[in-house]
């Protein structure tokens, strides 16, 4: 029998509760929280969990859901094969 | 509807075992059609995944296949005699003693503060620590074909094939604009040759993956209609296989197959009478449904969904059996490739959207949006959007 976990980012598996303790650890920045827990840093890079987050962390502190940004979303928002990157020619990533 | 007559059937192994799939199979379609549940484990506790958002963006369907690691079952058509495996596990996926870690931390497993004491120890602790974490072997060296970067030039480049994609598409078609590309932003099941648009990289090229090969894309117009993302909700084992997000059901319902006998929808939003519509036309039954995602307690099931615990009126929990729970989570506009290009976002109720100037230009010049990514809703609203947007390219084209 699974234990009673609620998840909010499945890549990393990421809980509910690990969300929450990070918060009252004193980490109520959703950049922190990221460093911090390994959320939005899986395969998906946040786009299942980076909202859930956001509610929570407007829930947890009491700040407005608008005044809570996004992390920095870095390429590639899909992931790619490692054997493509290195079938690179040097003239194509040193310019 | 598709065919899937016996003439069309093929057989690919999986996990040493033979499983029946149809031309218009993907993997994991085939699968849930031959009654697999778990697809894979997680990372941290070692629970059981199964097929859950159908659309290529989460991993709980990623297995090796024809010996490359990490493959989206999802998004990947079946073929005949494709070799099939799940990744995670000890001995097996299906049975992984390994998730004797969901016991042992039953709460989280934070590992900023687990394992760091004696510092000495701390490598060992790591080493031992991605072993665990780590999904699967390094890809079989045959048939590993990878050809180096192209670099393109073109006039559009239209990211997303969704409502306001496509109308866009079809303008700048019939206005003549002959160099135009137009990719997806996400590994989709539909998507048989996948072209995915996957960032935006120095002086704006586009990076766009497509079979093997990474094409650079230099525009003179970009159109991001990369549209929204299906969220999940955070329900207490709300990760069981037989959870699936509506697109997974659709997928399902598209190839005839039954997602589960009787399903539960939680949440609300847009998809949900397409959910129903899907949910019937698949022949299952939907059994309960909850508004308020708080009134449900807990997923129950060990290995798959068993049912539901809710809060009825005054406090009086109930369980109810299904197979199926489909969470409808928020919408959330797929914004990860214009905040890349460095476009202006803004909050509309709570969601980071894409900002956009009546005639659909965003901040950079150059790049343009469209459709559920600026935070249009309504179908109309986004079609609209689409023929905006692409009447603006021309002009800029027409222009330079």
């Amino acid at each position: 029998m699974p234990t009673r976990k609620a998840f909010v980012c499945l890549c990393e598996d990421v809980t509910m509760e690990e969300l929450r303790n990070a918060i009252h650890r004193g980490f109520p920045d959703i950049e922190e929280i990221k460093r911090m827990t390994g959320i939005a840093t899986g395969p998906c890079q946040g786009k299942q969990c980076l909202h859930t987050l956001r509610t929570l962390l407007a829930q947890e502190t009491g700040m407005k859901l608008e005044d809570i940004p996004l992390t920095t979303l870095r390429p590639p928002a899909v992931p790619t094969p490692f054997g493509q990157w290195a079938a690179a020619k040097k003239e194509d990533v040193t310019r | 509807m598709p065919d899937t007559s016996e003439k069309d059937s093929f057989e690919i192994t999986f996990n040493g075992k033979h499983v029946r799939a149809y031309a218009v199979d993907t993997i994991a379609a085939a699968l849930v059609r031959s009654g697999v549940h778990v697809f894979s484990r997680s990372m941290k506790f070692h629970r059981p995944r199964g097929y859950y958002c159908g659309s290529g963006r989460c991993i709980s369907c990623v297995m090796r296949v024809n010996g490359i690691p990490g493959v989206r079952t999802c998004s990947t058509p079946a073929a005949p005699g494709m070799v099939v495996s799940t990744e995670r596990g000890f001995p097996s996926s299906s049975h992984d003693i390994l998730s004797v870690f969901d016991h042992v931390f039953r709460k989280e497993f934070d590992y900023q503060h687990r394992f760091i004491r004696p510092s000495f120890m701390t490598p060992l602790f790591q080493m031992i620590i991605r072993r665990l974490a780590s999904s699967s072997r390094l890809p079989d060296s045959e048939g590993l074909d990878f050809a180096p970067f192209e670099r393109r030039s073109c006039d559009a480049l239209i990211i997303g094939r969704g409502v306001s994609g496509s109308v866009a598409h079809a303008r700048l078609q019939g206005a003549g604009v002959r160099s135009l590309i137009t990719v997806d932003n996400r590994m989709g099941p539909e998507n048989n040759a996948p072209s995915t648009a996957f960032g935006f990289y120095e002086d704006g090229e586009v990076g766009v993956l497509s079979s093997n090969r990474i094409h650079l894309i230099k525009a003179m117009a970009v159109l991001i209609a990369t549209g929204r993302n299906e969220v999940g909700l955070p329900l207490v084992n709300g990760d069981l296989p037989g959870v699936m997000l509506p697109e997974a059901v659709h997928q399902l319902a598209l190839r005839r197959i039954r997602a589960g006998n009787h399903a539960v929808i939680v949440g609300m939003n847009d998809l949900k009478e397409r959910v129903e519509r899907d949910l019937r036309s698949s022949g299952a039954s939907a059994v309960a449904s909850y508004r308020d995602p708080t009134s449900v307690v807990r997923v129950l099931g060990r290995r798959c969904v068993r049912g539901v615990e809710a809060r009825g009126t005054g406090g009086v929990t109930n369980r109810v059996k299904c197979d199926l729970v489909v969470p409808l989570g928020p919408l959330v506009p797929s914004v990860e490739l214009a905040q890349q290009a460095g476009c202006e976002l803004s909050v509309i109720n709570g969601l980071w959207c894409v900002k956009s100037d009546p005639e659909g230009r965003t901040s950079i010049p150059g790049i343009f949006a469209s459709g559920a990514v600026t935070g249009l809703v309504r179908s109309e609203d986004r079609i609209a959007s689409g023929e905006v947007a692409a009447s603006a390219i021309v002009n800029l084209l027409g222009g330079s």
